[in-house]
């Protein structure tokens, strides 16, 4: 189920009164309820991926039960080494077969053999990237002891499944998700009107920011071949605006649909554009997945205060693994590899800003260098995402070569002034709220209720008088 | 709670209000700019027309008024084509009934109106303005009890009738009021009438008025570049006419709403026939109601071994539409089966 779609608008207030007013006194029959709810939203696509997520969901509970009753280091690691096994295994199986086959056909056809191996016609299973995550590492903190288990299936189930945070994330911790399933939820009324207001907000960005965007997007990179270097680069910070949009508006409405049932999600984003290089960008952008392979990669490879050429050799390995979960291909991971360039500069001179501190904290208006610096940061990510974007690494190469063309200095063949006016006031809402957790976040300001709902009612018909063409997220796919 | 519920209610009472107020000023036809355009200049000029034509992009494009007519003398037909791009099955009998029920129709001999399956419209279609515009409780109940009385699959049967409600919630609520609202003030769309002003404009002439560009230009360049698929069109059509069992599944729903549609024409002095042209779809529902139907009220050009020229690629605009020369053949073909019930 889409989260701009009439079908979640109608599932979600059903499932909101049924666990509010029918089952609020209990709170197994409520995880219940959601667990129901979570599979129905994801089933609502293909319910036999189901068995997928069942099957996750019961091996690391088991594994975690298993670790709870055993001291002994040998099945301690055999039990974890069967979670990464099941979890990765499904993961392997799903988004990589034809992925490593084909590579291995080029492979072995460089050395002059020719085999013919059978691929296989793999569905990829919506989401499978974020819940393998979210169940593999409750059953690492588990074996770490850093989290105890639980026994409560009902609890860990709705916590693997929960629909809102399911298909693409945040990919939760069970140390910051889990204990909220064991706990009774109370109904309150600022976080439930504050999690409408951040739903709004992602449907704004995807609705009206990202599938504009798309419409474009889609167009140039499909003819870059015929479009002027201009034409390129606008299509590139296009398709920047609409990654965003797409995936930060995801994570918003999931977000809020969650605070709506009494629950606290991670932030994924903490508006990255905003970022002045790019390891500050890193640490804004889906910060959930980075905090992952900052936690079971970079630190138990070393970390921080290693020597430099290992952390470097470590930030390639997380790029190149985050290249490699985004998808199956050679640009993602040479993606990842351009943006481990891009923050080794940062790490060899030990520079590294204090954790997402805000930009231009307390001004109005950013200083010259921090506004040319965030313009630089911003064109380096548009950048790398030509990569990410394209079919294949001879056609971003020849997308980037033509945007440094002479015909760099025309006038874009395109130029939706309609889809630039609204980019310049989604940046001005988000520029002027970059000190809350979400542009439409009012806790501090008493505004009129007649301008409050003036605005609401302004950004829903903003969203559907440009709305209409659904697109898929494009988070999905990973 | 009850703060939050009483705000809620409120919020979404007075949304729902606020998205009525473009309704009046919509028009009974907005999300089909091309019927709204073409219905307007048959409302102004009714009494010269005696003959209409309903249906998709297939039979506005394909039935030509000016050579129909030509060949159709003796009875003295003035035929006005109001079949247009998008429109999808059940919509253009709702447009034919909305057509016989408002607007002064004394001097319309005969009607024709294409037949093909309502199922055949795209599920990412579906859920569009232009695909639920027309909706109302009347059609919804037809729509459900076709897709019951219809041989899909369940899965696709719940899918299509979950599309038909969601479909309707989404008139009734005018979720995109304001946005056809707006648009409509910047479309001209009189070139839709094409040049005779008989409602007839082929595809070339789109293509030469707007450009290789232009969706039609797309769709002409994108079909010239594998016109193979034309061999899996014909295949299609070769399957379901030879198929014995045409003739023993009837969708009931659809067969009671065609003779239910002939007898209101036939209250007000009209001869309605139904016309089955080529089409990229699966004809075996549709070759079941032919049999049932009354043989003066069908009339099918869609056989490749009897029209084996409509499926050739020199008469072909996309794999959809015949081009102008495939459409002055198809017309003659028929105003001929026309003559023969005559």
């Amino acid at each position: 189920m889409l989260f701009n779609s009439i079908d979640f608008a109608i599932f979600l207030p059903i499932v909101f009164f049924l666990y509010w007013f029918v089952i609020n006194k209990n709170l197994k029959a409520q995880n219940i309820l959601l667990i129901v709810a979570s599979y129905i939203f994801y089933g609502w696509w293909d319910w036999r991926f189901l068995s997928l997520l069942i099957c996750s969901s019961f091996v690391d509970y088991i594994v975690g039960i298993g670790l709870s009753k055993t001291d002994k280091k040998q099945t301690r690691k055999l039990l974890l080494l069967t979670s990464i096994f099941v979890n990765l295994g499904l993961l392997g199986f799903f988004k990589y077969y034809n992925f490593f086959l084909e590579t291995f056909v080029e492979a072995f056809s460089f050395f002059g053999h020719s085999i013919n191996p059978h691929g296989l016609n793999i569905v990829l299973p919506i989401g499978i990237s974020f819940y393998t995550f979210q169940t593999l590492s409750y059953s690492i903190d588990v074996y770490k002891r850093k989290f105890e288990p639980t026994k409560d299936i009902f609890a860990f189930f709705a916590f693997v499944s929960f629909f809102p945070q399911l298909v693409a994330g945040p990919i939760e911790r069970a140390k910051n998700l889990l204990p909220q399933f064991y706990k009774k939820r109370v109904f309150e009324y600022d976080k439930a009107i504050d999690g409408m207001r951040q739903i709004l907000w992602g449907l704004f960005k995807k609705i009206v920011i990202a599938d504009n965007c798309a419409i474009y997007v889609n167009d140039i990179f499909e003819n870059y071949f015929s479009c002027s270097g201009s034409t390129l680069l606008l299509g590139a910070i296009l398709f920047s605006f609409q990654i965003y949009g797409d995936f930060s508006g995801y994570s918003d409405i999931a977000i809020g649909a969650s605070r709506l049932f009494g629950f606290r999600l991670k932030r994924n984003f903490a508006y990255p554009f905003f970022s002045r290089d790019m390891s500050e960008f890193w640490r804004k952008w889906h910060i959930s997945l980075f905090s992952w392979f900052r936690d079971f990669i970079f630190v138990p490879l070393g970390g921080r205060f290693s020597k430099p050429w290992i952390r470097v050799r470590n930030i390639f390995i997380v790029f190149i693994l985050s290249g490699l979960w985004h998808g199956a291909a050679w640009t993602f991971i040479i993606w990842g590899i351009l943006n481990a360039i891009c923050i080794v500069p940062d790490i060899l001179r030990n520079k590294r800003r204090q954790g997402t501190k805000i930009v231009a904290e307390g001004r109005l208006l950013p200083k010259p260098k921090e506004l040319f610096q965030m313009l630089t940061t911003f064109l380096i990510f548009s950048f790398t995402l030509v990569i990410f974007r394209s079919e294949s690494i001879y056609d971003s190469i020849q997308y980037i070569r033509r945007i440094f063309s002479i015909s760099l200095f025309s006038l874009p063949e395109v130029f939706p002034k309609n889809v630039i006016v609204l980019i310049a006031l989604f940046i001005l809402a988000e520029w002027l709220q970059r000190d809350k957790q979400h542009a439409l976040q009012f806790d501090d300001v008493a505004l009129p209720i007649i301008v409050r709902w003036g605005l609401y009612y302004g950004i829903i018909w903003t969203v559907f008088y440009f709305g209409g063409h659904q697109q898929k997220f494009i988070y999905f796919q990973f | 709670m009850k703060k939050f519920l009483i705000n809620t209610f409120l919020f979404s009472l007075i949304f729902l209000i606020l998205n009525q107020l473009p309704a009046p000023f919509l028009g009974p036809y907005y999300g089909n700019p091309y019927y709204c355009e073409k219905y307007k200049y048959f409302t102004n000029n009714h009494d010269k027309f005696n003959t209409v034509i309903f249906g998709t992009s297939r039979l506005y494009r394909e039935m030509v008024p000016k050579i129909f007519d030509s060949l159709l003398k003796e009875y003295q037909t003035s035929t006005f084509n109001l079949a247009a791009p998008a429109v999808s099955h059940p919509e253009a009998y709702y447009l034919y009934e909305r057509l016989l029920e408002t607007v002064e129709t004394n001097s319309l001999k005969y009607s024709f109106i294409e037949l093909a399956a309502p199922h055949n419209s795209r599920f990412e279609n579906l859920n569009t303005t232009e695909n639920h515009y027309w909706h109302n409780l009347k059609y919804l109940n037809f729509l459900i009890k076709y897709t019951f009385d219809s041989d899909l699959s369940s899965r696709r049967k719940i899918r299509l009738i979950h599309s038909y409600i969601v479909g309707y919630v989404n008139k009734a609520i005018n979720l995109f009021g304001y946005k056809k609202l707006f648009n409509s003030k910047f479309y001209k769309m009189d070139f839709c009438l094409g040049e005779n002003k008989d409602g007839f404009y082929s595809l070339e002439e789109q293509m030469r008025d707007f450009g290789v560009g232009s969706n039609a230009g797309r769709r002409f360049t994108s079909f010239l570049k594998d016109t193979t698929v034309l061999d899996e069109k014909i295949s299609i059509a070769n399957k379901a006419f030879s198929l014995k069992t045409n003739k023993q599944f009837i969708n009931e729903a659809h067969l009671i709403k065609l003779i239910e549609l002939i007898e209101k024409s036939k209250q007000k002095g009209i001869h309605l026939i139904f016309v089955m042209p080529p089409g990229m779809y699966d004809y075996h529902e549709v070759l079941a109601i032919k049999e049932r139907l009354p043989s003066n009220h069908i009339i099918e050009i869609a056989n490749p071994k009897i029209y084996p020229e409509l499926y050739q690629v020199n008469f072909q605009f996309d794999i959809d539409h015949l081009n102008k020369k495939g459409a002055v053949i198809f017309t003659e073909y028929l105003a001929n089966e026309f003559k023969k019930y005559f």
